[in-house]
């Protein structure tokens, strides 16, 4: 088997191993021996890739815009929601107070 | 609408506490507090129902896996972030069709892969780049020497070399490298994704490794003539 032979299969052969021809041809050819393993090194480094690069603020900033200007959410300081416990504080002392008086 | 699930993925992903630390403080306390005490199953639930601040949690807990993404499929930071804000705005307007049949995560990632494969369509760049794959190059052919010069690149490269390397790759290339080899897709989710044959997209995944094989060289080789 030549090298060009070899490598016209390549493909085949990273995806799912060499025929016995093939595998000789491996073993004898430095360098085709040395292409398979550098296009191995290169598939298993890229697995070790993970995230390093964190997006500017201001991505967010545009979602959010966007976010408002759709009426998807409130403007910041105008949302409904549910009332803080500050607010649930005051509510309760107040009603205690009016409890108290009309008693 | 649930999207489909993928087969690949988990390896790649980060932890949860991992993926929201940021380098610089993007949140207020109040809301590093709610993003450190709330669960991500508690931020969808509260997301579906309309809570920014949930989803602003949410962001912080993946914006940089979906960045990333972005950025090596396109090689261009601009383009990233118009992405990177685009997949968002698609996650917050879909995301009360999240029924969790898939993680999250993974969910998320695939609806990302659309947005940067959808905007590459737009531009016309999949047609060309598998039009170049399908027209023999002359730097496609065997080479028979190239091995006897030097050594393996094993233990050679680095994670900054690769990255780079990974981004001078043409755009065709550079796509399915990403999706295969980083992101952990198979080739007939790529194929689906693509619009392409399994055997197109095993052909463009082993000449973006030949590719890459070539830069990483010639890059070794010029770092040790500067020596």
């Amino acid at each position: 088997m030549t090298c060009a032979e070899f490598q016209s299969v390549l493909p085949f052969i990273m995806e799912t191993g060499g025929s016995a021809t093939e595998e000789e041809h491996l073993k004898t050819c430095k360098v085709c021996s040395d292409l398979v393993a550098d296009l191995r090194y290169i598939a298993e480094a890229a697995k070790l890739l993970v995230p390093m690069k964190e997006p500017n603020e201001r991505v967010w900033n545009e979602i959010q815009k966007s976010l408002e200007r759709e009426g998807l959410v409130k403007p910041a300081g105008t949302r409904k929601g549910l009332p803080s416990l500050h607010a649930v504080l005051w509510i309760l002392a107040f009603g205690a107070a009016v409890q108290f008086v009309s008693w | 609408m649930e999207l489909p699930t993928t087969a690949a993925q988990n390896r790649a992903i980060l932890p949860i506490s991992e993926m929201g630390r940021a380098k610089k403080p993007t949140l207020t306390q109040a809301k590093k507090n709610l993003a450190s005490s709330i669960s991500e199953a508690e931020a969808i639930e509260r997301a579906k129902q309309g809570d920014g601040e949930c989803f602003e949690v949410l962001y912080g807990f993946h914006k940089r896996r979906v960045y990333s993404l972005c950025l090596r499929m396109t090689g261009n930071t601009a383009e990233a972030e118009d992405l990177t804000q685009e997949a968002f705005l698609q996650l917050y307007r879909k995301i009360a069709t999240f029924r969790g049949e898939s993680a999250f995560s993974t969910w998320l990632h695939r609806l990302a892969v659309n947005v940067v494969l959808m905007q590459l369509r737009k531009k016309g760049l999949s047609e060309v780049s598998l039009q170049e794959t399908l027209e023999p190059q002359e730097e496609d052919g065997p080479k028979r020497d190239i091995g006897a010069r030097d050594n393996v690149l094993a233990g050679s490269i680095d994670r900054v070399n690769l990255e780079r390397a990974i981004e001078s790759l043409p755009p065709g290339y550079r796509i399915i490298f990403v999706l295969h080899d980083v992101e952990g897709y198979e080739h007939n989710e790529i194929a689906e994704m693509m619009g392409c044959s399994i055997g197109n997209s095993k052909s463009q995944l082993h000449k973006a490794r030949m590719k890459l094989r070539d830069l990483l060289r010639t890059s070794r080789a010029e770092k040790a003539a500067k020596r």
